[in-house]
């Protein structure tokens, strides 16, 4: 095979080449739409000579629901049951981004307990939303026992979320101003109670999951994404401290009480192969989960009793006139609001910068020059919710 | 504790950097104007709050408040920009591009870059009036790659035509779509292929 | 046992054999991991046979005291996709109901409706359970609809 072809430019780690001597006739592989490593309706174009892709082509759109046009047509509280909607795996972030943002525009700040709530509120979510990535992603790569596991822990945190709010999954709890309630007695017991719980069974998620060696050797050295490529696709969160950048919004932008609290960001650090591989993705989310009970028991510390809602934000909100840019740490990567306001009850616009639309940006760049086995390792690692990549 | 000036919206020094960079941009001759909101970000306790809760009529004093943009004079060099914001002034990441139609009898449809320095952790958003008449942009993927799918989105929803882009299909809509969405002045279709749309 | 921190080193590469073992040691040990779970109890319900226990704040089925509800049409507007509708006479403060409805297809339960209610006549519900075979069957009139739960065979 010539030295032009894109599969020769691919570089692994030393000893893991593929051979590249047969060139075959290209095939093209369609990947989806109803594909389970594809985490919704999307589909892949994938172009394949012989065992190796030679190219990859993302088509979206199958879940697209004008979640932007929407919002330029209901008030700005009425918005708020549409962000439950597009990241649907951490509905309470969504709320917070957009609440926040709101805010921005109005220039006012949720009390300080509401202040603390919304840090456990999205910090359990993350740990939900970390949790069915890696039980998904051990799917993804062949392995049915994590998704239970992970979803068993997911399901105390969503009755967390259901006694507080009443919802399991589309939240809307979290709205500009502060919160709808406060939680109910005994509920913050019971998250300290989950908490413990938790940090015992996060080893299992270690020892089936990532020490597994059929998963190491599914994900090390697989898509491997260099520090520079993933701030030049604009990739953020687990994707882009994955490939050992050392940036979280929470850190080095503190929105809400992030600034008190105490945490480490996690990086890859290439532990069972090289930076920015699919290994080094996952490793970053199960530390963070680590990182989420750390912060959530700070905040369970710190807190004091006081109101939940600022009373001056009222159910018709009429900002001022102006634009603002939100963007805040979901379990995914930034989640921006760009929001445009006239003075109206009504925004002008709306915009939504999903996180997994720029992760998934980069996948189809990832593909070339690894084996069609690892597409499905490759698109996992993303971590993709379709819901927000269309909107 | 928190810190003086925090607020809890996260973001922050955004204005400082503006600044910097407008003035830095004077010097360098790029054409970029600088826009700040002129009512405080945080409205504080006591009168200037309540001012500023009133409407527009009664209080002409105040314009808008929320982020400080830059406004780019001229479209032709937005990619030389870029670049020069990227290698003097260490915006790395282009964290997001989507357009605005602020009305439907507006005369220009707006452009919005936003820009990330990961290093001094701040962001820049640049914005950039285009005449409806004429929606055509320079397209800026070869300097963020990031642009890619972010321009292929606002080219569907708005009729934006990057020049230059190296891949302009349709993204989210079918590529036989009438119309772009996000416009103002956009009517609802009736069917589509057939399917009824109501 | 103390909270896990991120290690900072990478780990052991292991060579041939080691990688044998490596596999035949982490392959024992998850599977040790997942028969322990063979002798705990389920953590699942046998559905439609036992009930969970659904909270008070659960936002299930709305249900209207319409004796207190005023006809002040807040619900109605704060809804955004706009499944309620009501229709009624005013007779002075007396007030003769037409109809209240609320369109199940559309809802999507997020209890914005529920909290302009100035008389608190509006809740949402406990009742989660609705299935039938019609669409119509979903739009709901309030003010006739007296619930699910005891038609549901025990």
């Amino acid at each position: 095979m010539s030295s032009s072809h894109p599969a020769a430019a691919y570089s692994r780690a030393p000893g893991r080449e593929i051979e590249l001597d047969v060139a075959t006739q290209d095939c093209q592989i369609h990947m989806g739409p109803q594909h389970p490593a594809t985490h919704g309706v999307m589909r892949v174009l994938l172009k394949a000579d012989g065992e190796v892709l030679s190219g990859a082509q993302t088509h979206l759109g199958y879940l697209h629901r004008s979640a932007e046009k929407i919002g330029e047509m209901v008030d700005w509280l009425q918005y708020l049951p549409y962000t439950d909607r597009y990241d649907y795996l951490c509905a309470m972030n969504n709320n917070l981004g957009y609440s926040l943002g709101v805010e921005k525009l109005l220039g006012l700040e949720a009390p300080e307990r509401a202040q603390y709530l919304r840090v456990i509120l999205s910090e359990l979510n993350r740990i939900a939303s970390h949790l069915f990535a890696v039980g998904t992603y051990g799917l993804d790569l062949g392995a049915f026992t994590p998704l239970f596991t992970a979803l068993r822990d997911r399901e105390i945190v969503l009755d967390l979320f259901e006694r507080i709010c009443g919802a399991r999954l589309t939240y809307s709890f979290i709205r500009p101003g502060g919160l709808w309630n406060d939680a109910p007695e005994g509920w913050l017991e019971d998250v300290a109670a989950f908490l413990d719980l938790f940090e015992k069974r996060w080893h299992e998620y270690w020892t089936l999951v990532v020490e597994n060696r059929i998963f190491i050797e599914r994900t090390a050295d697989v898509g491997v994404l260099s520090a520079e490529q993933a701030i030049d696709w604009g990739c953020s969160g687990p994707m882009l401290r994955g490939s050992g950048v050392d940036w979280d919004l929470r850190r080095d932008q503190p929105y809400q009480v992030y600034d008190r609290l105490e945490f480490e960001v996690v990086k890859g650090s290439g532990y069972r192969g090289s930076v920015g591989d699919c290994f080094d993705r996952t490793f970053v989310r199960m530390f963070e989960m680590t990182e989420s009970i750390r912060i959530v028991r700070q905040c369970l510390e710190q807190m004091e009793p006081g109101p939940v809602h600022n009373p001056e934000v009222k159910s018709v909100i009429r900002p001022a006139p102006g634009s603002a840019y939100c963007g805040i740490e979901n379990p995914r990567g930034e989640l921006g609001h760009y929001l445009v306001s006239d003075g109206s009850k009504i925004a002008v616009r709306v915009r939504v910068r999903a996180p997994s639309f720029c992760n998934l940006s980069v996948a189809e760049h990832l593909m070339p020059g690894s084996m069609l086995g690892d597409a499905a390792a490759i698109i996992g690692s993303v971590d993709i919710v379709v819901g927000e990549t269309d909107r | 504790m928190k810190a003086a000036g925090h607020v809890s919206w996260g973001g922050g020094g955004q204005i400082e950097a503006a600044q910097r960079i407008a003035a830095r941009a004077a010097e360098a001759g790029l054409p970029l104007q600088l826009h700040l909101p002129n009512l405080p970000p945080l409205a504080e306790e006591g009168e200037a709050r309540r001012l500023a809760r009133k409407p527009r009529e009664e209080n002409p004093e105040y314009e808008w408040r929320g982020d400080p943009y830059l406004q780019v004079m001229d479209p032709a060099v937005v990619c030389d920009l870029l670049r020069w914001l990227r290698e003097q002034c260490g915006f790395v990441q282009l964290y997001d591009l989507s357009a605005v139609d602020p009305a439907a009898d507006a005369p220009e449809l707006w452009v919005v870059y936003g820009l990330l320095n990961l290093a001094e952790k701040v962001r820049l958003e640049l914005r950039l009036g285009l005449n409806k008449e004429h929606l055509s942009v320079p397209s800026v993927v070869a300097v963020h790659q990031a642009a890619d799918w972010h321009e292929r989105e606002a080219a569907e929803m708005f009729g934006i035509v990057f020049e230059g882009h190296p891949d302009p299909r349709a993204l989210l809509l079918p590529e036989d779509w009438d119309g772009f969405p996000l416009r103002k002045d956009y009517e609802f279709p009736d069917q589509y292929q057939g399917i009824s749309c109501t | 046992m103390a909270l896990p921190t991120p290690p900072r080193e990478p780990a052991r590469r292991h060579h041939y054999l080691g990688d044998i073992l490596s596999t035949i040691h982490s392959t024992a040990k998850g599977m040790a991991l997942t028969m322990r779970y063979l002798w705990r109890k389920p953590v699942t319900m046998d559905y439609p046979k036992e009930k969970p226990v659904i909270d008070q704040r659960y936002r299930g089925i709305h249900v209207l005291d319409q004796q207190l509800c005023i006809y002040c049409d807040l619900c109605a507007k704060a809804c955004p996709v706009d499944c309620i509708e009501m229709d009624a006479v005013r007779h002075g403060k007396e007030i003769e109901w037409k109809a209240f409805t609320l369109d199940y297809q559309k809802c999507m339960f997020c209890e914005l409706c529920v909290y302009p209610c100035p008389k608190d006549c509006f809740i949402q519900g406990t009742e989660y359970s609705m299935v039938s075979e019609d669409r119509n069957d979903f739009v709901h009139d309030l003010l006739t609809w007296k619930g699910l739960r005891e038609e549901e065979p025990s």
